[in-house]
């Protein structure tokens, strides 16, 4: 009853291959804990110097006068105030080809209040290594705009600020000029390290800057331009203000601005969609994490029913002579506790370590550094209670899943486990029904800790059922094979029989096995395919429709110049495709108050809407009918109902059916369409999408611009030269490199992927030891069974043919119910999310088919290698 | 038919230094073919071990043993299984039935093992289970199966193939007395068409036997021929 020294006599037999579960899930969780702490604490130290202020107004129209007077109040006196405008342009290199699409920043005096913010000379070191300037650029960045470099006998130069990529990427050479709009800049500097470009992973282009009173000059901030109005605030010099008095503070703030559109946010509320991203991110890897988790909670129960079958006796006598099942119990409960705090000690510092290798992974997803040195001890901490109390919840599962320690079991064994059900007593159902309830509240818990939200505990019972649906899918692909084999004949079909009859023993657990590695084949086959059916998608050569530019904010009168440049650049095969854009607010769906999340927000957002005659090519109608291509709206339909055509995804999120009314908001001009058909859309085609389509005419009168997309530019030299004449003669549209675009949302694929990858292979690898104790679990009844039909006259070959076939049966039925329905699910998910159709199966996916089957195949073959020896001696012996 | 001569096994003991203890010493009989052997002793007398030597599943450290002429430490591992399928069937006293496979199919198991066709394997093993009296239970498991019917399963099984030698350990051990009657009825049938070894402490079982070998300390105490009519020196 002494449980440290029974562990260390019997060398820890047995105990090995749980612990080494356990320990995984607890390096899974400690990796991905620390990694996502470490990337929140990055977040929220970087937070201020993210946002470069401490409060912001972000409007899509300029902010009027008297509502900026307002705010600029609410903050204070005192308050040090700048104004941003951020856009989307091309730059081009005068007199050369060389253009690019850029993120321009034009910035006020003082701003970035906070953050990183250095500056090299334009020529400085070209070769990379850093010098900072000898002012400190921190203080006040400004002062490298405000000193230009040269002069010109004229007039000098607006000064410009840009990254590193620009400059490659337009080969620019000193003295050259940019052009941005209608304005010519002067590089004065360049950005070498900057905290203010959030979300840079997304990012269309390479960011400049320009002082903000050089930008009326380029012609570049229209009313119908797409330009973000950013107003900052922030503490008077040498103060600073607490979070609440800052929410105090954009609550007040909000109250002066009229248009909903406009927002206020603290700096922690800033680049909203970043923190939806690494929210997104951290939910999945939680998600995966608490799976691993689960795997490794089962593999200790399964474990400690093995522990418990091979100590029976031992257990049985204790109680013979006395020894109480309470007591008995604390021994049990003792040594799972040296077993956890054990294996959990071994997880959380592998876990550390592993851990180093996922921001390295990450490195570029997210503007700010997540640091790899520092250990999160904190992380670790958490990982190991949980593995520890993961360990002392599962064992004690496992072990009221066995009568143990009858006296009776001393006087009747039956030496090959009859599969008699056993006679369960009402105190041992009380306990399973108690440990049960614990066990599901611990995973809940898990769950809402490693999500911190719903989502976790709703995954948790999710991957419950997901469980008890693969192990029934098992067993039916399992019972039909061997309906399959029962008819044939000879050894070899002697083998097979065998081998697929001894699936079924005790109660079919083979398959619960699999079912282990088939839930993880799932997560990574998924993974799989829906990283490689979107990089498909983005990487595709160009194709005759496929547009290799987009153009957005033309003006009515610019379309024809836009055809008449695509005719002047001599681009034959070029073809133009535009799209009348119309801003309207939703103001109400059927007439009534917003019924979901989705819809409130809709409605405070600015809405796009178009007029079309037909579908496009990868458009599918999923409910309703398209009206026909003739017909048209009526005249005086902008106070009459119009037919839409919306979005699947969206119709869903917001709640909106065939019939019902959307009514529109145009410049305070109302319209009214009811909507007619839904439609599925292929978002990552490119291609001027929308969520709501209207019938042709129902536009008419509405003030609107252009937006267009242009294929069949074949030649590189057309391309450049179309963007050069476009840079040119309409500076003030945005031009998009559909092929650069896709380049960066591959990258932004690839990291995202490789991250989920790593952890997505601690759960396959906690599936594969799973495999192995479960195997292990039914080794004494295999070892039996072998020398039984060794005393028969089953020769070896015979036995190891049936053995294999066992496994491989497992592996093969693992891998492929495993691959299959990861191939629905990505399909599923990429039609519903991305409207891409379904990836063909792959060689990655054919290797992790391969692999898992090896798995199972090689877990159970280790784990059984003794019944291979056992000799039919034995089993005589034991009668 | 079978032959046993100086037959002697010991095991080594594991200690400081480690030492050998005899379980059997100079044994020698035989048996010749269709004879009903009990083999008896108390325990710890080497009744098992002397069992296990005949039927080839323990090696001698000392001494031989012969059956049909063959001797079986002259044969290779694969070749004694395949011996063992032609020549022996086995009872035991936990039954050792396949959990896995219905009653039907743990019959037939011998007779696939000996590449007969599977239509013909059903055909022998239905007519034995038959002849057990379990003809309605034949697509049962195991599990689904009385300790009584589990134990005459597995003499359908020892028998379908038709052994020439067949080795019983304490086959009655675990069963009522009604079901031991059928079994040993069932046994003592093949008296005449088959050697039958049995181990037991039934003095029924014994008692009905032509031969009773007692053990004592790994040796032989007595070896005593039973007539049809009661027991002769």
């Amino acid at each position: 009853m002494r449980p440290w020294a029974e562990i260390r006599r019997t060398r820890a037999e047995g105990l090995r291959i749980p612990a080494l579960c356990l320990a995984v899930a607890v390096a899974a969780m400690t990796a991905t804990r620390g990694f996502e702490q470490q990337s929140a604490q990055a977040l929220g130290r970087e937070a201020r110097g993210l946002a470069g202020a401490d409060l912001e107004v972000t409007s899509p129209r300029p902010l009027p006068e008297a509502e900026l007077q307002c705010a600029k109040a609410a903050a204070g006196a005192g308050w040090r105030h700048a104004s941003l405008r951020d856009f989307l342009s091309m730059a081009a290199i005068p007199g050369t080809p060389r253009s690019r699409l850029v993120e321009v920043r034009a910035w006020g005096e003082g701003y970035p209040f906070y953050g990183k913010f250095v500056t090299l000379g334009a020529e400085d070191n070209k070769s990379g290594a850093s010098q900072p300037l000898k002012n400190d650029p921190k203080k006040n960045p400004h002062a490298r705009l405000k000193k230009p470099t040269r002069s010109s006998p004229t007039a000098p130069l607006p000064p410009l600020l840009t990254q590193d990529d620009l400059l490659a990427q337009l080969d620019w050479k000193p003295g050259e000029a940019f052009q941005l709009g209608k304005q010519k800049f002067q590089l004065q500097g360049r950005v070498s390290d900057e905290t203010t470009t959030a979300g840079s992973a997304f990012a269309l282009g390479p960011r400049v800057w320009i002082p903000l009173k050089d930008l009326p000059s380029t012609g570049l901030a229209g009313p119908e331009s797409r330009v973000r109005y950013r107003e900052v605030f922030a503490t008077p010099l040498g103060l600073s203000a607490t979070d609440s008095e800052l929410t105090e503070k954009r609550a007040v703030i909000q109250k002066c601005l009229k248009d909903p559109a406009s927002q206020a946010r603290t700096y922690r509320e800033a680049s909203p969609q970043l923190r939806g991203f690494f929210k997104r991110l951290s939910e999945f890897l939680g998600l995966l994490s608490l799976l691993v988790a689960l795997l490794g909670g089962t593999g200790i129960a399964f474990a400690m029913r093995v522990k418990l079958q091979a100590e029976e006796k031992t257990l049985a006598i204790l109680s013979c002579l006395g020894a109480s099942r309470k007591r008995i119990g604390r021994t049990l409960f003792q040594k799972a506790l040296i077993l956890g705090v054990f294996s959990s000690t071994l997880g959380a510092l592998s876990g550390l370590v592993l851990g180093q290798a996922l921001p390295r992974l990450a490195r570029g997803l997210f503007p700010f550094q997540v640091s790899e040195s520092p250990l999160s001890f904190w992380a670790a901490g958490e990982a190991w209670a949980t593995g520890v109390a993961l360990c002392l919840v599962f064992s004690a599962l496992g072990q009221t899943t066995l009568p143990w320690g009858k006296p009776l079991s001393l006087l009747r064994e039956d030496a090959l486990g009859s599969d008699e059900p056993e006679k369960t007593s009402r105190t041992l159902l009380w306990q399973r029904f108690q440990v049960g309830g614990l066990t599901l509240g611990l995973l809940l818990l898990l769950g809402f800790r490693q999500t911190q939200n719903w989502v976790g505990p709703a995954a948790v019972t999710s991957l419950l059922g997901i469980g008890a649906i693969l192990h029934s899918l098992l067993f039916l692909a399992l019972g039909f094979l061997e309906k399959l084999t029962s008819r044939w004949d000879g050894r070899t079909s002697l083998a097979v029989r065998l081998g697929l009859r001894h699936l079924w023993r005790q109660k079919g657990r083979s398959a619960l096995a699999a079912s282990f590695l088939t839930l993880a084949t799932l997560l990574v086959g998924s993974m799989l395919q829906l990283r490689s059916a979107m990089l498909q998608e983005l990487e595709a050569p160009q194709g005759a429709e496929r547009p290799q530019f987009f153009l957005i904010d033309l003006g009515d009168e610019d379309r024809p110049q836009v055809e008449s440049l695509i005719q002047k650049i001599g681009a034959k095969a070029a073809s133009l495709r535009f799209s009348k854009l119309v801003p309207a607010r939703l103001r109400s769906i059927n007439d009534s108050a917003p019924r979901t999340q989705e819809d409130a927000e809709n409605r405070s957002r600015e809405f796009r809407l178009t007029e079309r005659a037909t579908l496009y090519s990868s458009e599918r109608i999923t409910r309703g009918r398209f009206w026909q291509p003739n017909s048209r709206a009526d005249e005086s339909s902008v106070n009459t109902e119009v037919e839409a055509s919306i979005e699947a995804q969206w119709a869903e999120r917001s709640g909106v059916g065939l019939g019902d009314i959307l009514k529109f908001e145009i410049q305070g001009v109302s319209l009214s369409a009811r909507v007619t058909s839904i439609r599925t859309v292929q978002w990552a085609r490119f291609e001027p999408n929308f969520f709501v389509v209207l019938q042709p005419g129902a536009l008419e009168g509405a003030p609107f611009s252009w937006i267009a997309s242009a294929s069949g530019l074949d030649q590189p030299e057309s391309r450049q030269n179309f963007q050069r004449e476009m840079a040119k003669n309409i500076p003030t549209a945005t031009l998009i490199d559909v092929q650069d675009a896709s380049k960066k949302l591959a990258l932004l694929v690839r990291k995202i992927e490789a991250v989920v990858r790593f952890v997505s292979l601690f759960s396959w690898l906690t599936g594969s030891l799973g495999v192995a104790l479960i195997a292990l679990e039914s080794a004494r009844h295999r070892a039996r069974e072998m020398a039984l039909l060794g005393i028969l006259g089953a020769k070896k070959t015979l036995i190891t043919r049936a053995l294999r076939v066992e496994f491989g049966v497992l592996g093969v039925t693992a891998a492929g119910v495993g691959t299959a329905l990861s191939s629905l699910v990505a399909g599923a998910l990429l039609a519903r999310q991305f409207g891409l159709p379904a990836p063909a199966p792959d060689a990655a996916l054919a290797a992790l088919g391969v692999l898992t089957a090896l798995g199972v195949v090689l877990a159970s073959t280790w784990a059984s290698r003794r019944s291979l020896k056992e000799s039919p001696l034995s089993l005589f012996r034991s009668s | 038919m079978i032959q046993a001569q100086n037959l002697g096994r010991s095991f080594l003991l594991e200690g400081n230094p480690p030492s050998l203890l005899p379980v059997l010493k100079n044994v020698s009989f035989e048996i010749p073919e269709g004879q009903c052997v009990a083999l008896l002793g108390p325990s710890g007398s080497g009744k098992s071990t002397l069992l296990a030597l005949l039927a080839g599943l323990d090696s001698a450290t000392e001494g031989s043993v012969s059956l049909n002429g063959t001797k079986l430490d002259t044969l290779s591992s694969d070749d004694l299984t395949e011996f063992r399928a032609k020549n022996l069937g086995f009872v035991f006293q936990a039954y050792h039935l396949i959990p896995t496979l219905t009653a039907l199919e743990n019959v037939m198991l011998p007779l696939e093992l000996q590449d007969v066709p599977r239509a013909e394997c059903r055909k022998r093993a239905e007519a034995w289970l038959k002849r057990v009296g379990l003809d309605t239970r034949m697509d049962h498991l195991p599990r689904q199966l009385s300790g009584g019917e589990q134990q005459r399963v597995a003499v359908a099984r020892a028998l379908v193939a038709e052994p020439r030698i067949v080795f019983a350990d304490e086959p009655t051990g675990n069963l009522d007395s009604v079901n031991a009657a059928k079994v040993t009825e069932l046994l003592l049938s093949l008296r005449g068409r088959c050697a039958l070894v049995l181990v037991t402490h039934d003095a029924t079982l014994a008692g009905q036997a032509d031969r009773v070998l007692r053990l004592r300390d790994g040796e032989v105490e007595s070896d005593t021929l039973h007539t049809p009519a009661g027991a002769r020196p």
